[in-house]
């Protein structure tokens, strides 16, 4: 059967999207989730301001989040992206947002997982229900960002609030660490989005996490949705567990019907 | 229609339990509905001695010889080069030779490269250019992957006009940047399976590049060849291309001896 086809018989949400690039033309955004048959897509901002965005930016980024939720409809789930380092200021957009219907916390690389300011951010979104997304990455090679959390940072973040839910992005990047790193932290679920295409990774995390704590996601639009969702059709294993994957799973986090 | 895989990496990998073995590689051409396929052996990229790497590739896979057919690693600066390539251009389970610069570290544009592009036109075989093996930023700590000079590739293309080449896992990125005029390049055919494709690459590519140029490569099993298929299948590209694509340009490029 054409891998086009298999791909029709599940539910899809993509659980890790940016409002950037190709994607800040809303009207194409809305062609791909059409397109692609998307019940759902997290945003995860534009990222305007690159690593450590200015107050003003990272609000830029809300606004525009927010405004998409506007034009495009109920299938944009969006999250709150904050640079903590300016805490209060992350503080005010974690109210800010959730009175505007976002239903959880971004970061990316502003500050380490285990800086006490993302402590603050972090609580303050778990009072809220939300849960918190954090990209992290074990890199082999070349200079990582100043502030990137490695997936180690993860674990000790999830475990100081075991009451939270954290998804850790991209499985850490180099997965057999990554996964490794989280995988007896009952409160972290991981995604594998992005352009990293190495075979195993999501076999390694049913393994090691479970059938409950993978999501989809795609880095979409820098990312390719279709290489993203041939992954998870690869995989030898039942239709019950591709569908945890690419939807249930997510939709239980967020409280989705 | 043909399904042609033209670049399976198979074998003992020396990082990570990767399954291409014999009976792997028979579920996976019967999952992916290959026809043919394309190999390159681990051992023969990370032996010492690529020949010796090859001769016991080709006997662990004795089996598949009806439909696997593999490519001769070349490291250029090493001796005994013509008589790998008139070996190759002898033996019918050999179509093509490999150059991987970045891994094997060595220039391009160099009287050994010649060498190589002379006598794979005297063998009828063409010259497989590696733009990397690993992503570049979770590769194994144990592997220095230099990127490739991408004025030295564009320079040899159009130098050795005689040769066929086909440039393989390097990114859409990376080949949209290198601003070749590639209609004026009939010698030179694109591996787009593994090539780190945005939301856009696939609908894209006829507006750069002859698309009864590229073939498909999936890396697999190293891979997901699922994620990389299904991108191509999700195209907007007419049902023709993507057939041609997925296998009938291939079986013009390497010679079903």
């Amino acid at each position: 059967m054409a891998l086009m086809e298999e791909l029709r018989r599940f539910k899809v949400i993509d659980a890790h999207a940016h409002n950037w690039s190709l994607f800040a033309d809303t009207e194409y955004l809305s062609t791909c989730l059409d397109r692609f048959n998307l019940d759902g897509m997290i945003i995860l901002s534009n990222l305007t301001g690159g690593g450590d965005p200015t107050p003003e930016q990272v609000e830029k980024c809300n606004e525009d989040t927010a405004r998409l939720c506007d034009d495009v409809g109920e299938r944009i789930i969006p999250f709150c992206y904050v640079n903590a380092v300016h805490t209060e200021h992350a503080l005010g957009q974690i109210a800010s947002c959730h009175s505007r219907g976002f239903v959880g916390l971004k970061f990316w690389i502003s500050q380490h997982a285990t800086d006490p300011r993302t402590y603050e951010a972090v609580e303050a979104a778990l009072e809220l229900g939300w849960p918190v997304l954090y990209h992290s990455y074990y890199r082999t090679h070349g200079e990582a960002p100043s502030s990137e959390a490695a997936p180690l940072e993860i674990a000790e973040l999830a475990n100081r609030y075991p009451d939270g839910v954290f998804i850790m992005a991209h499985m850490g990047a180099q997965f057999e660490h990554g996964l490794r790193a989280v995988a007896d932290c009952e409160n972290v679920i991981v995604d594998y989005a992005g352009t990293i295409n190495e075979k195993g990774a999501y076999e390694l995390g049913l393994e090691l996490m479970g059938e409950d704590r993978i999501v989809f996601g795609t880095d979409l639009p820098g990312a390719c949705f279709y290489t993203n969702a041939g992954r998870v059709l690869e995989m030898d294993t039942s239709d019950r567990i591709k569908q945890k994957i690419f939807s249930e799973n997510i939709s239980r986090v967020l409280g989705l019907s | 229609m043909s399904v042609v895989d033209t670049t399976l990496l198979v074998g003992s990998c020396p990082f990570r339990d990767v399954p291409g073995r014999m009976d792997d590689l028979n579920r996976l051409r019967e999952r992916a509905e290959l026809d043919l396929a394309v190999a390159t052996g681990f051992r023969s990229l990370f032996y010492f001695d690529p020949v010796d790497g090859l001769e016991r590739d080709l006997d662990e896979f004795a089996e598949a010889s009806e439909w696997l057919r593999f490519l001769t690693v070349i490291n250029p600066e090493f001796p005994n080069l013509e008589q790998q390539m008139e070996r190759a251009g002898k033996d019918a389970r050999i179509c093509g030779c490999r150059l991987v610069p970045g891994l094997h570290r060595y220039a391009l544009l160099s009287d050994r490269v010649r060498i190589v592009c002379s006598a794979a036109d005297e063998a009828g075989l063409p010259v497989v250019i590696s733009g990397r093996i690993f992503d570049d930023r979770v590769a194994p700590r144990a592997i220095g992957q230099a990127p490739v000079d991408m004025g030295e590739l564009s320079e040899l293309l159009q130098a050795e006009s005689s040769t066929t080449f086909v440039l393989s896992m390097f990114f859409f990125g990376e080949l949209k940047g290198m601003g070749v005029d590639w209609e004026g390049l009939p010698n030179v055919y694109l591996d787009l399976g593994c090539s780190k494709p945005s939301s856009a690459s696939f609908d894209e590519l006829p507006t750069w590049f002859p698309v009864n140029r590229v073939v498909f490569g999936t890396g697999a099993p190293y891979y997901y060849w699922g994620g990389s298929r299904l991108a191509l299948e999700g195209s907007t590209l007419t049902e023709d291309v993507k057939a041609d694509i997925l296998g009938n340009n291939a079986l013009e490029v390497f010679s079903w001896r």
